[in-house]
C-alpha cells in the first residue's frame, strides 16, 4: 500500500511539474539553446587545446554533437505534455472553423442550448427536492410515523396514539411530534396571523439542529406559568427586522406573553418539508401550551430516530407488534387503521416524483432530438470540408487524429450551447419560482448550484462526444486519391443518406411520444374541470380568522361571536349569505378523527376503518355554499351550546355506513361526544377535483368548540371587490381580530389544480419545442437530400415529367420515412405512457383520439418541412437543373 | 577507444554517481566519465541531455545556473536527497546483478 501511495505520489509530482513547464516552455527552451550552445564552445575549446585546427574543430565538435534539431524535440518532450499542446492547438482550429461558418454554428448553438438548458432546469429541481439532504442531523435516521388508511397513506397519529406508541416503543431513540397551532401575534400596527407548531419537548434534541441564538425546549418549559416559544428565521426576519434582542423578550400571541428563547437557523423546518403544500411553520411553542390542544383527532405529526443499528424494516415490524400488542389490550379502541412508518429520505410525495420522472424523461427527449438536429449539420459540413480533411490525411495525419480534431469541435460547440443553456435554465428557474410558488416542496432549494454546474459541464462534454462521434468516423473516412481528384465535390452517399434517415425517424418518434403525453395531460386536465365540485363555485369569496383563546373559550362568546359576524355581513348590500367553516372544500383538510357508530361494531380490516373528517360550520352554509340537503334538516339557532348533540352526515357516509337505512336518529361518538344525525347532505369534493370522495361529517359552530374557522360570503358579484366592507364589519365586532387567507373560491380551486396546470404547461412547452426542433430537422434533411438530386429533377423533367409526379415522388420518399418514425412514436407512445397513468385523469393512456390526432398534427408538420423544399427546387427550370454541376 | 552501448539506467546510475560529490555542468559530466574510464564509456550529447532532464523532472537532481572557473554561465546539476537514495539502489543492484553474471561466466 506504501508503495502504492509512493507510486501515485510520483506520478502526480510528475504530471504537475510538467504542467508547470509547460507555462514556461519558452523559457525552457532559451535556457536548453544556452546549454547546448555552451556544450559545443567547451567540446570546441578541447579539440583547439588536443591541437586540433579551428575549423575542423568547430567541424569535429558539431558532428559529434549530433542533430541539434532532433535533440531539442527530444528534450522538448521531455519538458512538455505534447496531449495538452495538440488540445490546445485543436481548441484554436476548432475555435476558427467555428467563426468561419457563423450560421452553422448559430444554429447549432442554439439548438444545443435548449436541450441542454432544459436538461439542467430540470436536473436544477430533482436536486433541490430530492438531492439536498434535509435539514436534520443524519436525516437518514430518522423516520415519519404516520398511520395508514386505504386511501390515505400517511394519517397524522391522535394523542392517544402517540402515548401508546411511545410508551411501547423499542427500536426508537427518541420520539417527537408536533400539532399545528395558530396565533394571532399582536402588538404590532396590524395583529397578523401566524402559523406555528406544538412540539412535544423532545422534539428539537431530537432533530438535531442547533438553533441560530438562544436554546430550544427543555422538560421545564412544559409550565403553562412561563409561555416559552422559538421564533423561525423567516419570522424573525420578516417581523422582528433580524433584532438579536429579542431573546427574552416576551411578544404576545392570542392575548398572552410568551417569552422568546430561540430562534432556528434560516434552513430549518418542521413538519419536514416534503409534501405537496408545505405548511411552513414560523413559530413553536411547548405542546403541553398550546391553546388548541385536543385530546382527539389525528393531528400529530410524529417523528422517530432509529436506535443506532435498527433498520428500517425492523421499526415497521416493532411498530406493527405494538399496535397489535395494543389492541390486544384495548380492543374497544380498535377502529382499523395500521401504522405506517416512512423513513425520512423517502419521504417525498410520489406524485411529485412521477411529474418530475416524465418530465427528467421529456427533456432527455428534446436533448436527444437536439443532437440528431446537430448530427445533421455536422453532417453536411462535415461533407463541404472533404477536401481539407484529403489535404490533412495527405499531409500524414492519421485518421484518430482527424477524428480527434472534430471531436473537438463538437465538444466547444456544445460547450458554447451549454453556456447558453445555463442562461436559459436560469430564466427557467425564475419562472418556476413564479409560477410554482406554493405548489413544489422546497421550492426555495432549486437553485443553479454547484452540483447543477457540475451536471451541465457534463452534459455538454457527453453531448459533444455523443453528436460529434459519428460525423467525425464518418469525415475521416475518405478516399484520399477519389477526393482529391475530384475537387471535393462529391458527397459521402448513401452511408450518410441512410444516417440522416434514421436521425428522422428517431426524431419523429420521439416527438410524437412527447406530444402524446402532452395530449393526454391536456385531456385530463379539461377533464378535471368539468368535474362538479357539489357546490357553486362562484362569487364565493373566503377568509380565515382565529378566535383567540382566552377571550373565547367560552362556548357562549363564540356564539355570540358567530351571530354577530354573520348577521353583519348578510347585511351588507351586494352579499347574498355569509357562513362559517371550518375547513372548505380546496382548502387545508380538517384532522381525520375515529368515530364510532351506534350499534354498528367495527369489522376487521382497514377497507372498514371508522375514521372521518368533521367540519364545523353555521347554520347557513350548506345554503351559501349551494349544497343540496338530502335527507333531515340543516342546522339551526335552536343546535346552540347547551342544545342536544346533533351532526349531519355527507352523501357518502351515508351511503357507506348506513346501506339501506335511513341514518336520521342514529348516533355516532367523536371527539368523545355523541352526537344524533340530523340530515344528510350532498357530497363535495373537498379535497380536490381529482380526489376521491370520502365521508364527513358536519358540527353545528356553537357545539364545535372551534377557535379557527373560515368565512365564506357569497356575494352577487366579483367578491373581491368587498374584501374591505367585509374586514370592516368583522372587525366592528372585534378589533383585535385579523383577517387573512383571503381568496375566492375559484382561486382556491385553481391553486389545487395548479401543480397539474405546471406540469402541463411544462410538457407542452417541451413537446411544442420538439415538434419545432424535428420539423427544422426533416426541413434541413430535405433540402440537402433535393440539393444533391438537383440534376436528377431536372432530368426527369426534362425527359417530361410533371412538376407534381416529381413532387409527388421526392416528398413520397420523404413521408415515408416519417411514416416509419410516426409507427414507432405510436408503439412507443403505447408502451411509455402507462408510466404516467397517474398523472392522468379519466382518460386512459391509450385515448385513441388523442393519439391520432398528435399523429395527424406532426404528419401535417413534416409534410409541410417536407414540402417547402422539395416544391423550391422543382420551380427551378429543368435547364438550369441540369446545368448545375 | 571503443564505444560500448550501456543502458538507460546504467547510464542514470553513472551520472548521478558522478554528481554524488561536487555540482557539475554537463560537458564536465561527460568529460569526467570519459575520464575515469579510459575513453570507454562516451556519452554524446544525445544522451546525455534527455537522460539529465528526464532525472530532474523524477526530482533526483536539482539544476541551478552559476558561473564556471572562465565566467560562463553554466548550468549546474546538483543531486537531491532522493537521488542520492536512488543511486545507492541503483548500485546495490547493479552491484548483485554484475556478481551473478560473473558467477555464470565463472563455469567452464
Amino acid at each position: 500500500m506504501n508503495r502504492l501511495l509512493q507510486y501515485l505520489f510520483q506520478f502526480v509530482w510528475r504530471l504537475w511539474r510538467r504542467l508547470l513547464s509547460l507555462l514556461r516552455r519558452r523559457g525552457h527552451e532559451r535556457e536548453m539553446e544556452e546549454e547546448m550552445r555552451f556544450h559545443l564552445e567547451m567540446q570546441i575549446e578541447q579539440n583547439l587545446a588536443a591541437g586540433i585546427p579551428a575549423e575542423e574543430a568547430r567541424f569535429a565538435a558539431r558532428r559529434q554533437f549530433g542533430n541539434q534539431t532532433w535533440l531539442k524535440e527530444v528534450s522538448r518532450e521531455m519538458w512538455s505534455l505534447r496531449f495538452i499542446e495538440t488540445l490546445i492547438q485543436d481548441l484554436r482550429f476548432g475555435a476558427r472553423m467555428l467563426l468561419k461558418q457563423p450560421g452553422f454554428t448559430l444554429v447549432a448553438v442554439l439548438t444545443l442550448a435548449l436541450g441542454i438548458g432544459a436538461n439542467t432546469a430540470i436536473f436544477s429541481v430533482i436536486n433541490g427536492v430530492f438531492l439536498r439532504p434535509l435539514p436534520y442531523h443524519e436525516p437518514d435516521r430518522l423516520m415519519m410515523i404516520w398511520e395508514k388508511l386505504p386511501r390515505a397513506e400517511q394519517v397524522e397519529l391522535s394523542p392517544t396514539d402517540y402515548e401508546e406508541y411511545e410508551k411501547r416503543n423499542q427500536v426508537f431513540a427518541q420520539m417527537g411530534a408536533a400539532e399545528g397551532a395558530n396565533f394571532n401575534l399582536t402588538g404590532g400596527s396590524e395583529p397578523i396571523h401566524v402559523d406555528g407548531q406544538a412540539a412535544t419537548a423532545s422534539l428539537f434534541p431530537l432533530l438535531g439542529v442547533q438553533p441560530l441564538l438562544g436554546r430550544t425546549f427543555t422538560k421545564e418549559d412544559d409550565d403553562a406559568n412561563a409561555p416559552v416559544v422559538i421564533l423561525s428565521h423567516r419570522l424573525w426576519q420578516s417581523h422582528f427586522a433580524g433584532n438579536r434582542a429579542i431573546l427574552n423578550q416576551t411578544i404576545r400571541l392570542n392575548d398572552k406573553s410568551y417569552a422568546v428563547i430561540g430562534v432556528m437557523p434560516p434552513e430549518f423546518q418542521y413538519p419536514p418539508p416534503v409534501r405537496q403544500e408545505p405548511i411552513l411553520s414560523d413559530l413553536w411553542v411547548p405542546r403541553s401550551l398550546a391553546t388548541e390542544t385536543r385530546k382527539y383527532g389525528h393531528i400529530l405529526k410524529t417523528i422517530g430516530r432509529l436506535k443506532s443499528g435498527v433498520t428500517y424494516e425492523q421499526a415497521r415490524a416493532a411498530l406493527a407488534l405494538a399496535l397489535q400488542q395494543r389492541l390486544q389490550e384495548n380492543p374497544k379502541e380498535h377502529n382499523g387503521i395500521a401504522t405506517n412508518p416512512i423513513p425520512l429520505p423517502a419521504q417525498v410525495g410520489r406524485q411529485i416524483k412521477l411529474a418530475v420522472q416524465v418530465l427528467a424523461a421529456a427533456v432527455l427527449f428534446v436533448l436527444l432530438i437536439a443532437c440528431a438536429n446537430v448530427v445533421n449539420l455536422l453532417l453536411s459540413s462535415a461533407t463541404a470540408r472533404q477536401k481539407e480533411f484529403a489535404l490533412r490525411a495527405a499531409l500524414g495525419a492519421g485518421r484518430f487524429r482527424i477524428v480527434r480534431q472534430l471531436l473537438t469541435e463538437s465538444v466547444l460547440l456544445s460547450l458554447l450551447g451549454g453556456g447558453f443553456g445555463l442562461l436559459l435554465a436560469y430564466g427557467m428557474l425564475k419562472a418556476f419560482h413564479v409560477f410554482g410558488a406554493g405548489q413544489v416542496a422546497r421550492l426555495e432549494e432549486i437553485t443553479l448550484d454547484t452540483r447543477v454546474l457540475m451536471f451541465a459541464t457534463a452534459l455538454s462534454l457527453l453531448t459533444g462526444f455523443a453528436f460529434g462521434l459519428a460525423p467525425a468516423w464518418q469525415a475521416a473516412r475518405i478516399n484520399l486519391n477519389q477526393t482529391l481528384k475530384e475537387g471535393g465535390r462529391h458527397a459521402s452517399g448513401s452511408g450518410s443518406q441512410r444516417l440522416r434517415n434514421l436521425l428522422i425517424v428517431a426524431e419523429v418518434a420521439l416527438s410524437l411520444i412527447l406530444l402524446v403525453g402532452a395530449g393526454l395531460l391536456i385531456k385530463s386536465f379539461w377533464r378535471l374541470q368539468q368535474v362538479d365540485p357539489g357546490f357553486n363555485p362562484d362569487n364565493l369569496l373566503t377568509l380565515e380568522i382565529q378566535l383567540p383563546y382566552p377571550k373565547y373559550a367560552e362556548a357562549r362568546r363564540r356564539e355570540t361571536f358567530q351571530q354577530a359576524t354573520l348577521e353583519r355581513l348578510a347585511a351588507l348590500p351586494g352579499v347574498q349569505s355569509a357562513a362559517f367553516i371550518s375547513h372548505p372544500p380546496f382548502g387545508r383538510g380538517p384532522g381525520l378523527n375515529d368515530f364510532k357508530i351506534e350499534g354498528k361494531p367495527v369489522p376487521l380490516g382497514i377497507a372498514n376503518a371508522r375514521i372521518a373528517g368533521q367540519r364545523i360550520i353555521s347554520s347557513d352554509y350548506f345554503r351559501t355554499m349551494g349544497i343540496p340537503l338530502l335527507e333531515g334538516r340543516a342546522f339551526s339557532s335552536g343546535d346552540g351550546a347547551e342544545a342536544p348533540r346533533v351532526s349531519i352526515i355527507s352523501q357518502t357516509f351515508a351511503t357507506k355506513y348506513f346501506v339501506g337505512e335511513n341514518p336520521l336518529g342514529h348516533r355516532i361518538q367523536m371527539g368523545g361526544e355523541w352526537f344524533t344525525i340530523v340530515g344528510v347532505v350532498g357530497e363535495v369534493r373537498h379535497a380536490g377535483l381529482d380526489a376521491e370522495l370520502s365521508p364527513h361529517v358536519y358540527f353545528p359552530f356553537a357545539q364545535g368548540g372551534q377557535f379557527r374557522t373560515r368565512v365564506v360570503i357569497r356575494t352577487h358579484d366579483d367578491p373581491l371587490s368587498y374584501v374591505a366592507a367585509i374586514r370592516q364589519q368583522i372587525q366592528a365586532v372585534d378589533r383585535d381580530l385579523p383577517i387573512y387567507a383571503v381568496f375566492t373560491m375559484n382561486q382556491l380551486i385553481a391553486q389545487t389544480v395548479a401543480q397539474r396546470r405546471f406540469n402541463l404547461l411544462l410538457l407542452g412547452a417541451f413537446a411544442v419545442v420538439a415538434l419545432l426542433l424535428s420539423a427544422i430537422g426533416i426541413y434541413g434533411v430535405m433540402s440537402y437530400a433535393t440539393a444533391r438530386r438537383t440534376n436528377e429533377i431536372g432530368i426527369r423533367m426534362a425527359l417530361g415529367a410533371s412538376r407534381g409526379a416529381v413532387l409527388r415522388l421526392i416528398i413520397g420518399q420523404g413521408l415515408r420515412v416519417v411514416a416509419l418514425g410516426l409507427l414507432i412514436g405510436l408503439l412507443g407512445a403505447l408502451a411509455l405512457t402507462r408510466w404516467m397513468k397517474t398523472l392522468l385523469f379519466e382518460v386512459r393512456a391509450t385515448d385513441p383520439l388523442t393519439y391520432t390526432a398528435l399523429a395527424l398534427l406532426l404528419a401535417g408538420a413534416a409534410l409541410l418541412a417536407c414540402f417547402i423544399p422539395v416544391r423550391r427546387a422543382t420551380k427551378v427550370g429543368p435547364m438550369t437543373a441540369l446545368r448545375v454541376e | 577507444m571503443t564505444k560500448v552501448d550501456i543502458l538507460q539506467g546504467t547510464l542514470d546510475m553513472l551520472v548521478l554517481k558522478t554528481l554524488s560529490n561536487d555540482p557539475m555542468h554537463g560537458f564536465a559530466i561527460a568529460l569526467r566519465i570519459r575520464q575515469l574510464t579510459d575513453e570507454v564509456i562516451q556519452i554524446g550529447e544525445g544522451s546525455l541531455y534527455p537522460a539529465l532532464y528526464r532525472m530532474e523532472l523524477k526530482g533526483w537532481i536539482k539544476a541551478e545556473w552559476g558561473v564556471t572557473e572562465n565566467n560562463r554561465r553554466a548550468k549546474y546539476y546538483k543531486l537531491t536527497r532522493t537521488g542520492r537514495k536512488q543511486l545507492e539502489g541503483e548500485v546495490s543492484s547493479y552491484t548483485r546483478l554484475t556478481e551473478a553474471i560473473a558467477k555464470v561466466l565463472q563455469t567452464a
